[in-house]
């Protein structure tokens, strides 16, 4: 046996209250979020009014891919590059390439416990927002 | 062009909060809460930690989209179904779903405007009653 950490609902639903308050402060487009646990399996999703059917896509597949690779997407896409790989590579259509939006959540002993992705607004809008509810959720826990 | 009503963020979160609050009052198996909207969309999802891998994430949407697609209550739609010897398998949307706990969000002249679904414990009963508490959190808004 083995214990291993699970993301719990609290902290989730901090990260999205305060991604959703940071999004209307700084009156981005429109956001939706996504978190998911290790396994990339959604715990968290929210769609602000008014945003497209292909923003809700991107926050699941965002915060799926920061997850399953365990690492910002920032940091997966510049390691692809690299290494002259495509995201195709990995064999999984639920990955995707973006280089932002999209941030790993780590326990406090360093393993990743899952990932929150954020679509809607440019870039480095979308990871700032991705920043602020990783840092409600860590507050939580 | 025309225009219809459906449902926000800030109403699916009432929902959904009302839903953890009954989830909380009777504890038991963790559960998923799903709300969509009249299309069958996500609006806002949230499960508990260590809730059924295999079964609540999944029921919870489809439990959501089946009352929002269908315009009926899971439990009605799958007591109609059985009344007319039909099973859900044969309508082809491997999304739609029969049982309790999905329910229909509408508005006092009838709109549907999304559907909202609680999946994870044992009982579709329990099930149900969790869903109806986060339908009446509604009912300010929807009347």
């Amino acid at each position: 046996m083995h214990t291993v950490t699970l993301l719990g609902l609290p902290e989730c639903l901090a990260a999205v209250d305060a991604m959703v308050q940071a999004s209307v402060d700084s009156a981005t487009p429109p956001l939706a979020l996504a978190i998911v646990n290790e396994h990339g399996e959604l715990m968290a999703f929210a769609r602000m009014d008014g945003t497209t059917p292909m923003v809700q896509h991107f926050a699941s597949k965002k915060a799926y891919t920061a997850a399953r690779m365990q690492a910002d997407l920032k940091d997966f896409r510049s390691g692809l590059e690299q290494r002259g790989r495509t995201v195709a590579d990995y064999g999984d259509p639920n990955l995707v390439g973006m280089a932002a939006g999209g941030v790993v959540v780590r326990s406090h002993d360093g393993s990743a416990v899952g990932g929150i992705g954020v679509s809607g607004a440019a870039p480095d809008e979308d990871d700032a927002i991705a920043r602020i509810g990783l840092k409600a959720l860590l507050a939580q826990v | 062009m025309q225009q219809r009503m459906t449902l926000s963020l800030s109403d699916a979160m009432i929902a959904i909060r009302a839903c953890l609050t009954a989830s909380a009052e009777m504890p038991g198996r963790p559960v998923a809460v799903a709300v969509v909207d009249h299309c069958g969309e996500y609006v806002a999802f949230v499960c508990e930690a260590d809730v059924n891998a295999a079964l609540a994430r999944q029921n919870a949407f489809k439990k959501a989209y089946t009352a929002a697609c269908m315009r009926v209550d899971t439990l009605a739609f799958g007591q109609r179904l059985s009344s007319q010897g039909a099973s859900v398998a044969a309508m082809g949307n491997p999304s739609l779903t029969e049982g309790g706990g999905g329910l229909v969000i509408a508005l006092g002249d009838g709109t549907v405007v999304g559907g909202l679904g609680v999946s994870g414990r044992p009982s579709g009963a329990d099930d149900e009653a969790i869903a109806q508490a986060g339908l009446r959190a509604l009912k300010a808004l929807t009347s």
